[in-house]
């Protein structure tokens, strides 16, 4: 199979346009989409410093490099990485390690917090006598992020939420009908209160997660393969299952989602956003938080 | 025609018709190909490629696992 563009050995073909790629057009369109993104929704502004939310998978270590890249040719804007280490022997600390030598080979300031220096235990320590790990997990990351990324001065925190991501989290809110979250999606999220929220942007919001994949690999970046041990059955992959069975059985079932998404957004945001003024500060940790306490603090209390 | 295919720690061999495309074996041993990209003998390939025989498709996870 051949390149559309080249006639050169085919990497990809992608069944949803029907075109075969090289690596080399290959990786010179998927950095355009991305690009076109970032200036579609105007996810950054001169004089910004601009953090990456880097576990070091496959993801995320493509979009930093990727930004490291774009913004060489930036005046004025800074880049840097947050990884946050939940202490998940085995799993989390291979990670790191990738996380910590892309940093070195791009030269590029890297803070690690960790849940053991924040909430008094690893994640590991925490799941000794409960489930759920992810809803943890998630809840205690996000906060995390949102505060160090703050406390570092970015002025933006990207992360590297793909197409495949931001479907789930479109068909989970859609399924729980929970439409105050669903309107809070988008390349660019609502900004609740620049003080205490660090706005979140998304550059590859628009590229299948397979087609990361595939870029971090010709770009040659290490992939890490292994599974989180508290990855457990959940809405979230059953949706995942569904969309891949879905776009393989019906080619851009995925793309026609996300742009029928993207029609519905501004239609249904007014409608369902709430009251924003409803937006404090959690009396326990004075991060922001839409109740009196904060659902990391709730959690907090439990382990 | 023997094509050798390794996803995740298993390996698996069968047989082919030469002419078969990646995406067809990749159907064949259960995989949703949305879910991988190839491998042939240590290069990346299309789902599109054909085996010709005596080959080894690497199949390489790219779904999230947490």
């Amino acid at each position: 199979m051949e390149c559309w563009k080249c006639g050169k050995k085919a990497v990809m073909h992608r069944k949803y346009e029907g075109k075969s790629w090289c690596g080399d057009h290959f990786v010179e369109q998927f950095e355009s989409l991305a690009k076109e993104t970032i200036s579609k929704e105007g996810l950054f502004q001169s004089n910004e410093k601009v953090c990456v939310a880097l576990s070091g998978g496959m993801d995320s270590t493509a979009l930093l490099l990727f930004l490291d890249n774009l913004f060489e040719n930036w005046r004025d804007a800074e880049l840097i990485a947050l990884t946050v280490d939940e202490g998940i022997e085995g799993y989390r600390d291979e990670s790191i390690e990738i996380a910590k030598e892309l940093c070195k080979d791009l030269d590029i300031e890297l803070h690690i917090a960790s849940f053991d220096d924040h909430f008094g235990k690893t994640l590991d320590e925490i799941m000794e006598d409960k489930d759920h790990g992810c809803t943890y997990c998630g809840v205690l990351r996000r906060w995390l992020l949102n505060k160090k990324s703050r406390e570092i001065g970015a002025d933006k925190l990207a992360t590297a939420h793909n197409m495949d991501d931001e479907l789930q989290s479109i068909f989970m809110n859609y399924l729980k009908g929970d439409m105050k979250r669903m309107v809070r999606l988008g390349a660019k999220p609502a900004v609740l209160d620049r003080e205490k929220f660090v706005p979140r942007v998304k550059p590859f919001r628009e590229s299948p997660e397979r087609e990361i994949a595939l870029y971090a690999k010709l770009k040659g970046l290490e992939l890490h393969q292994t599974e989180c041990p508290y990855v457990e059955d959940s809405l979230r992959f059953d949706v995942r299952d569904f969309l891949n069975d879905m776009e393989s059985k019906r080619p851009s079932t995925k793309f026609t989602a996300l742009r029928a998404f993207d029609k519905l957004l501004p239609k249904i945001k007014d409608g369902f956003s709430g009251d924003e003024t409803s937006v404090r500060e959690c009396k326990e940790c004075d991060e922001i938080t839409s109740g009196e306490v904060c659902k990391a603090c709730q959690l907090r209390k439990k382990i | 025609m023997p094509v050798k295919v390794l996803h995740e720690d298993l390996e698996k061999s069968l047989t082919a018709e030469k002419g078969t495309t990646v995406e067809e074996i990749i159907r064949k041993v259960g995989v949703n190909p949305e879910t991988v990209i190839t491998e042939k003998d240590g290069e990346i390939v299309s789902n599109k490629e054909t085996v010709d025989g005596d080959e080894c498709l690497h199949l390489i996870n790219v779904v999230s696992g947490g």
